[in-house]
């Protein structure tokens, strides 16, 4: 008689043998079925993560530009030159502090849905145009090129020419950024334009840049906050207080509940 | 006490006895054609084909049936003396036996031969017939041109044989009837027919459409080959039914079973 034990184990050995590549090709087919079929959803995270990177990166470019605004001020007026030369810069100073502190609160602040948005209308623009006396745009890249002026010192005297601003300039620079509106409807240049009137006390053109800012993109809380704060300065505190209700009740915002509370008191 | 699967293994013992003779569809055809042949003024009839498709019991079945009819004579095993091949070619043409120290004179008996032609017709039935040497194939040609006698060979068609059969038989006008290994639907009839000529039915009816199909696949269609297998397979259902009986179901053939057949033979390499 046969060994029928060895023969079950030689048949055994024979099945899994046999079995192999089908296994093989059906772990094959599984896995290229799941590509085929999450190939698009992988697609979408790679795209997402790509953008939150960007993203991030953009943010930390903010951060990194807004940050040398201190340091970068006493290579701007070097010790050798004149008293008066360092009175004007002074008020740089202030107006970089000034935009710190504006642009700090909103950071800590706003909610994630306007986050992207703040990415995108950088503090700096200000600061910079305001010293240049030149649109805002060109003024960004300006100042990126300012962090490699260290090393090059013939760009250090195209920085050195905003000291001289006067409010002539300022002036030639709201209309540039007007003319500059009226062809890319940037809402940008209209917050930037609504900013520079409020600042300017034109409360009435101050609020129909931040309605236009708000048409534009109407989760920039910025041009809620400047359209009720023109309301408030042309004495419609009611019509501010309506306003910003409004806004309050969609968002939540803490700055606009400030404002409010400011308002109400009459300390606005 | 005898297992049930024991008269199924002896059903599957290889032999040649025209009692296990099965009418196929195939073998019916090569029969006919065979009958037919011998029928005809041919001198020779080669029967061919490879190893266990069945040509022994054929020629076997034929002798059975036609040696009341016909002068017929069966030679099983082949002789490869020349001597007494010539001495048995005497005694069925004389029906004398030869005188003891004396020899066959091949023109003598070509000649007596010759002296028969339209008086009798003498059919030889030479099973084997690859084993015969080129020579002794010659004498039986020149024999067979006598007309008085008929030579049915049967030949093996492996490699080497198939030359031998082109050199000694193709050459001349001889009827060439081949057997070919059975198709699936042969072995299944082929199989089904012995369990049921021995009232097997219980394991005719286990035995389905898969593990025809597997057999086929491992035998390629050759009788003797599937009647070895089977035997190993009953062989191996007597085992478990003596000592392992939960391991095997009655009403179904196991292909594990036919499988572990498969590899103790050597039809499957693990």
């Amino acid at each position: 008689m046969y060994d029928v034990e060895g023969l079950e184990k030689e048949w055994k050995r024979y099945k899994s043998k046999q079995r192999t590549p089908w296994i093989v090709s059906a772990v094959l087919i599984a896995l290229i079925i799941i590509a085929i079929v999450f190939r698009a959803d992988f697609s979408a995270i790679l795209s997402k993560y790509s953008k939150d990177n960007n993203s991030s990166i953009k943010r930390e470019k903010i951060i990194q530009e807004s940050i040398p605004l201190k340091p970068y001020v006493p290579t701007m007026a070097p010790k050798s030159e004149s008293n008066h030369t360092v009175q004007k810069t002074a008020p740089l100073k202030s107006e970089s502090n000034q935009t710190v502190q504006k642009t700090a609160p909103l950071k800590s602040s706003e909610e994630v849905n306007q986050s992207a948005e703040k990415k995108k209308v950088p503090p700096m623009t200000i600061e910079v145009s305001d010293l240049e006396a030149e649109p805002v745009r060109e003024h960004k890249r300006k100042y990126l090129k300012i962090e490699v002026t260290d090393r090059y010192p013939a760009k250090k005297k195209q920085t050195e020419k905003p000291k001289k601003t006067t409010k002539k300039k300022k002036k030639q620079t709201i209309k540039s950024v007007e003319k500059n509106f009226s062809k890319s409807r940037s809402y940008y240049d209209s917050l930037y334009l609504a900013r520079a009137y409020y600042k300017k006390g034109n409360y009435p053109k101050a609020q129909k840049w931040a309605l236009v800012t708000n048409d534009l993109n109407s989760k920039l809380e910025e041009s809620w906050l400047i359209f009720a704060k023109s309301k408030a300065k042309l004495g419609e505190r009611r019509e501010a207080e309506q306003i910003l209700s409004a806004y309050i009740g969609k968002t939540n915002s803490t700055k606009a509940k400030a404002l409010l509370r400011k308002i109400k008191k009459g300390k606005f | 006490m005898e297992s049930r699967y024991n008269p199924a293994k002896n059903v599957f013992i290889d032999s040649i006895d025209v009692e296990d003779y099965i009418n196929l569809d195939s073998s019916l055809n090569a029969y006919d054609q065979l009958l037919h042949s011998i029928e005809k003024p041919l001198k020779m009839i080669l029967l061919f084909g490879r190893p266990g498709t069945g040509k022994s019991i054929l020629l076997n079945h034929l002798y059975q049936n036609q040696k009341e009819q016909k002068e017929l004579y069966y030679f099983e095993t082949p002789t490869t003396n020349e001597k007494e091949f010539f001495q048995k070619i005497f005694k069925i043409i004389t029906k004398k036996d030869l005188p003891p120290d004396s020899q066959v004179n091949f023109s003598t008996l070509v000649d007596y031969c010759r002296s028969l032609r339209g008086e009798r017709e003498i059919i030889v039935l030479l099973d084997e017939a690859q084993m015969y040497s080129q020579e002794m194939m010659e004498r039986i040609r020149l024999l067979s041109d006598t007309r008085s006698m008929k030579f049915v060979v049967s030949l093996h068609k492996t490699e080497n044989e198939d030359l031998i059969a082109k050199e000694h038989f193709q050459s001349r006008i001889w009827e060439v009837i081949e057997l070919k290994n059975g198709t699936q639907v042969d072995i299944q009839s082929y199989i089904h027919k012995k369990l049921l000529k021995k009232s097997l039915f219980e394991v005719a009816n286990a035995i389905k459409g898969s593990h025809i199909k597997l057999i086929h696949t491992l035998t390629k269609g050759n009788y003797r080959e599937a009647n070895k297998l089977l035997f190993t397979v009953f062989e191996l259902y007597e085992y478990y039914d003596r000592n392992d009986p939960s391991k095997i179901r009655y009403d179904q053939l196991s292909i594990k079973i036919i499988e572990m057949a498969g590899i103790k033979l050597g039809y499957i390499h693990v």
